[in-house]
């Protein structure tokens, strides 16, 4: 909402400086969002009269004016003028807001005096076609800045969804900005329209629809043009002039807040009728637009059919236009949930659609015909007295019922009830001061006022907000946290500490990408802004991959990132969300250096992963071969803790690496931080061991094919608690190995927890291992 | 009759011309060694006079002392420029860079995002936590917000396909309603911070975004305790020296609601572009819990109070490190990451 300062000073009466008015706005809870100085710069611009008018070319006309000193002249492409037109006219020297300074100047051969100015260039409206006629009372001579009020401040507020209900209007505002001033604003008068005899017959379907329908007729008297005043007002609005009926109808809205429309009567046929729209019916409105409409829209309808969409907009068929004389003017309310859904649905947010969508107050259609009949005559119309009303004025709500002590309580602030009533009187709310605390009677503007809290709201706001202390709660008893945000931390925290970067992704992702890496979508959006967030994320890998790709395309190199989040899978008609950890690796590990530089691999990543986990504390680690299609087909493995399946790592298969714009090898992995939470070791230190440990080297021949882990695995068997830690330093192929062999060599820690090991001890377990190992895999020593 | 004067001098000039440790290793066997001159003359004592004998055991001994002293500094004299040529033999070019270590690092999300958990943990404050996947009912019915509602415009709602009744949630505020639940009657103060969902996508808005939100209920809870958390937390995150100003909004959550602004971080409140020359900019929103949303939750509006506030997590980030478009968040971009 747009308010002039001019206008906010004709309601109350002087006002402090804009700088303050903006700032007590804003803290009233009405935040002023930019304040414009209208008509700031414009110096030496003075009232004229235009003495004679004379053509130079076909464009352009020669002006001769009385000024204050004698006579001046200019040259104009302007044609609203005529002679006894009061004009503002800068003559050289003068300047104007957007910063230009007048001099003489020649057009076809006349030299032109300074330069008779459009609204546009006084800086106080959009018109710049004709040039701006002052009304016959502006005294010749006079500085135009001074004798327009310039500069006008204009104040943009933006309103929250319970200050869109009063404050659309500049009584509103008003009204707000009274109550911290210690200002009146002067009521405002209503009527009752009494029926006039050849009123239409008026039909509401259903009162749920309009609880309200009123109108009044008007006829024109006289042939003017809408006074500066009003339009002065509508343009600091934001709103152009149109015609005089139509300049007054939205004149009294922006006044009031109440929306009004127009009908020329002669365009009306038979009587009006408001209903829901049929199925299938359409209507071409101002705009030029046809619109399907909805049978949950309210429309205005005559013989003929609809001629407006209630409360959004009119049509073609019945508008004003230039020959209308007699005007039917509806001031209604309607249902504001349909108003709202049938703006939304058509994206018509118009002014009078966004006030009904906020909800109005139930009398205020009787309250804006009073000011219709009251302003009329200065627009060359008349309204012919009563008029039309069909339902009726809801009565007031009772009173609502406050303790005085809920309010204390509420805004931490001791006030007496009477000081609490004393603030909400200023406010324009009536106070019953009784027994048991406050009986309140809100404005019948303030429908967004109906219980105990609001009440205590409009306390706060009027004695200010900055008069509550500052003071901590008192504590409360302690609740146990979600384990998994503690793991999220420490997880992230591993990786970084093995050099990822932590990356964030949108969870909103393309399902045709999901599909391609082989984790279709599950979860889908019904209104997706657009396709490639139409999906929730089954997985991390697909974010991750785009980073790399971003990355890669911007010539960053050296990538490690990570990323924890939700994921989101379908079980059955539930959506399952699981916290999921994501690393990728791609290029080399460390920047370019004289220590050269090897591009990551498999082991790079299951690296990083058994190190964090092992940080983690999980213990009993298990990869195995996996069959992923998004993956290597060689490369990549499932991971397991003690048998519970975390995920899984790999290098990115080429296809679907290039298919996402990846044209290097790039390695992924993603286990699940809810399985790494059911496997977390408790942290209890082990005892540190007694006796020395015997090392032991050994390098077994195997087949090339047989897996280590196999290997491994066996070697643990037969040592059991006699291995204390062990080491897999080589692995060699080729002569002399007999081809299709290996040589694997590993260095064993062997260690007794009850005593000092013997050689001895060594030497058998050694033989135990080699048998046991020759039988198994047909290994022998190297 | 042995020169032991001669003896001496001599054996001295062969340690001193001992220039490693084999030549004074082969010095000491050549005059100190079993088959040396001091060996062999101690052992012919026995032949010399009787008088003289104690005169020359003495003067032997002493030359022996001697020689052995002399050789025990030569040692440590050829061990110490030993050690030096060496070490002048391993000199480096220090200018050279060292051997390159990635290093890993935080989000600014996650920095925020852990900020402003850490001064909510230090105020009392603990987590809890929600589905992103949530009903309509906890994400707008049971918050004071009706079908139809004006502030349901402010919060453009994606939609689950094929699950009716369920959304992306617009906001963090539902996990308010779940640990009511959960807690009721029992006094609470929770934080929860995640992910939200809304169908807007500029420079500023971002179909998805992080919000924190706390939630304090109790007996006797008012405004004051709002606003001494929401100090505690500013100042937590802006400095001590915050200048920080409440004014009057609305939130249909909350009954009277609050927004929070603090003294514009880039101009000092001067005034500039980023705060529209008011010298605040606005951070977070706040208010005492709607009644309707404390009976949702299963506590007794008669009984209990409490309040509420929330806070954009990019919001934060973008102020606390510069960065102005928020879609740079979720670009995983190395430029942008390796500086924090």
């Amino acid at each position: 909402m747009r308010i002039s300062h001019e206008w906010l000073t004709a309601l109350l009466g002087p006002l402090p400086a804009p700088d303050d008015v903006a700032r007590i706005l804003t803290q009233q809870g009405l935040e002023v969002e930019a304040l414009e100085l209208r008509g700031a710069g414009l110096l030496g611009a003075v009232v004229a009269e235009v003495a004679k008018l004379e053509k130079v070319t076909e464009r352009l006309t020669r002006v001769t004016l009385r000024t204050a000193g004698g006579e001046a002249v200019c040259v104009t492409g302007a044609r609203n003028l005529s002679p006894g037109n009061r004009v503002p006219y800068a003559p050289p020297g003068a300047q104007l807001p957007d910063g230009r300074t007048l001099e003489v100047a020649e057009l076809h051969g006349v030299p032109s005096h300074g330069m008779l100015l459009s609204a546009d260039e006084i800086g106080i409206g959009p018109d710049h076609d004709g040039i701006l006629i002052l009304p016959q009372n502006a005294p010749v001579g006079d500085d135009v800045a001074h004798w327009l009020g310039l500069p006008d401040a204009v104040y943009e507020i933006g309103l929250t969804p319970s200050f869109a209900q009063h404050c659309q209007s500049a009584r509103g505002i008003a009204q707000e900005l009274a109550a911290p001033l210690g200002l009146r604003l002067p009521a405002a008068a209503s009527e009752s329209l009494a029926p006039r005899e050849e009123a239409p017959r008026v039909t509401v379907d259903d009162p749920e629809l309009s609880p309200l329908y009123a109108g009044i007729w008007l006829v024109r008297t006289a042939q003017v043009e809408t006074p500066l005043w009003m339009r002065r007002r509508l343009w600091s609005c934001g709103m152009r002039s149109v015609s005089p009926i139509v300049d007054l109808t939205n004149y009294v809205m922006l006044e009031v807040g109440q929306p009004m429309h127009p009908f020329a009567q002669e365009k009306i046929q038979g009587g009006i009728h408001v209903r829901c729209a049929a199925a299938g019916e359409r209507l071409l409105t101002l705009d030029g637009e046809e619109r399907a409409l909805d049978p949950s829209d309210i429309v205005i309808a005559d013989a003929r059919g609809a001629v407006a969409i209630a409360g959004v907009m009119g049509s073609a068929r019945a508008e004003v236009d230039e020959a209308t004389d007699r005007v039917f003017l509806e001031s209604a309310l309607f249902s504001a949930r349909r108003v709202g859904r049938t703006m939304r649905r058509l994206g018509l947010r118009s002014e009078a659609a966004q006030r009904f969508a906020h909800g109005l107050a139930a009398d205020l259609p009787l309250r804006a015909v009073a000011r219709v009949r009251e302003l009329a005559p200065e627009v060359g119309w008349q309204a012919l007295p009563g008029g039309l009303t069909v339902g009726g004025v809801a009565p007031e709500a009772a009173p609502i019922r406050v303790e005085a002590a809920y309010v204390r309580t509420l805004l931490g602030l001791d006030l007496t009830a009477e000081r609490q009533a004393a603030a909400l009187e200023s406010l324009g709310f009536s106070v019953d001061v009784t027994e048991d605390g406050l009986r309140v009677r809100a404005p019948r503007d303030r429908i967004d006022v109906r219980g105990a809290c609001d009440v205590a709201e409009e306390v706060l706001r009027a004695v200010g907000i900055d008069r509550v202390a500052a003071v901590l709660p008192p504590p409360a008893p302690a609740v146990a946290e979600p384990e998994i945000y503690g793991l999220r931390r420490s997880a992230l925290g591993a990786f970084m500490a093995l050099g990822y970067r932590v990356a964030v992704s949108y969870s909103l992702v393309d399902p045709e990408l999901l599909a391609r890496i082989g984790q279709p979508a599950e979860v889908t959006i019904a209104n997706a802004l657009s396709g490639d967030l139409a999906a929730l994320r089954t997985t991390l890998r697909l974010g991750l991959l785009q980073a790399v790709a971003r990355n890669l395309a911007r010539g960053v190199g050296e990538i490690a990132l990570c990323e924890a989040g939700r994921v989101f899978h379908r079980q059955g008609g539930e959506v399952l969300e699981e916290e999921s950890l994501g690393f990728t690796l791609c290029g080399p590990r460390a920047p370019l250096s004289r220590f050269g530089q090897q591009p990551v691999d498999f082991f790079d990543l299951k690296g990083d992963l058994e190190a964090a986990l092992s940080a983690l504390r999980v213990s009993d680690v298990e990869m195995r071969a996996g069959s992923d299609a998004a993956l290597h087909t060689g490369r990549q493995a499932e991971v397991f803790a003690a048998g519970r399946r975390l995920g899984s790592i790999g290098e990115v298969h080429p296809d679907i690496a290039e298919q996402l714009g990846i044209s290097e090898r790039v390695l992924i992995g993603e286990i699940s931080l809810q399985a790494v939470l059911a496997s977390e070791r408790p942290l209890v230190a082990r005892p540190l061991p007694r006796y020395p440990a015997l090392v032991r080297d050994v390098a077994l021949v195997v087949d090339e094919q047989l897996p280590y882990d196999e290997v491994r695995r066996e070697v643990a068997d037969v040592l059991g608690g006699l291995l204390a830690a062990d080491a897999l330093f080589d692995v060699f192929v080729g002569a002399p190995v007999p081809p299709g062999k290996k040589s694997l060599a590993l260095r064993l820690w062997l260690r007794s927890p009850e005593r000092t090991l013997a050689e001895a001890d060594a030497e058998e377990a050694l033989a135990n291992l080699l048998r046991r190992l020759g039988d198994r895999f047909g290994a022998h020593l190297r | 009759m042995l020169d032991v004067e001669a003896l001496r001098g001599e054996a001295l000039r062969d340690i001193a011309a001992a220039v490693d440790e084999a030549q004074l290793e082969q010095a000491r066997i050549e005059w100190l060694g079993r088959k040396g001159p001091i060996a062999d003359a101690l052992r012919g004592i026995k032949n010399a006079p009787p008088d003289e004998r104690r005169e020359l055991g003495l003067a032997l001994n002493r030359v022996r002392d001697a020689l052995e002293s002399a050789m025990e500094e030569r040692r440590a004299a050829l061990k110490a420029s030993s050690v030096t040529a060496r070490l002048a033999r391993e000199a480096l070019d220090v200018t050279l860079p060292g051997r390159p270590r990635a290093i890993g690092g935080p989000h600014p999300l996650q920095l925020a995002e852990d900020a402003l958990v850490d001064a909510l943990h230090a105020l009392g404050f603990q987590l809890a936590d929600g589905p992103e996947v949530e009903s309509e009912e906890l994400n707008f019915e049971a918050l004071n917000i009706p079908a139809d509602h004006p502030a349901r415009e402010m919060h453009d709602t994606f939609f689950v396909e094929g699950h009716p009744g369920y959304v992306l949630r617009t906001h963090t505020s539902p996990v308010q309603i779940r640990a009511m639940r959960r807690h009721a009657p029992a006094p609470l103060r929770v934080v929860t911070v995640g992910r939200v969902y809304r169908r807007d996508d500029d420079v500023t808005h971002s179909p998805v975004f992080h919000q924190m939100e706390g939630l304090a209920v109790g007996e006797g809870l008012g405004m004051q305790h709002l606003k001494g958390t929401l100090y505690g937390l500013c100042r937590a995150i802006f400095g001590q020296d915050v200048r920080i100003r409440l004014r009057p909004s609305y939130f249909p959550f909350t009954e009277p609601s609050a927004e929070v602004d603090i003294g514009c971080v880039f101009c000092g409140g001067d005034g500039c572009r980023i705060c529209k020359g008011t010298g605040f900019i606005e951070i977070l929103g706040s208010g005492m819990v709607h009644p309707h949303v404390l009976r949702e939750g299963g506590y007794d509006p008669a009984r209990h109070t409490g309040f509420a506030f929330g806070v954009g997590v990019e919001r934060i980030a973008m102020l606390r490190y510069g960065v102005d478009d928020i879609r740079l968040f979720f670009q995983s971009d190395l430029r942008l990451l390796r500086q924090f």
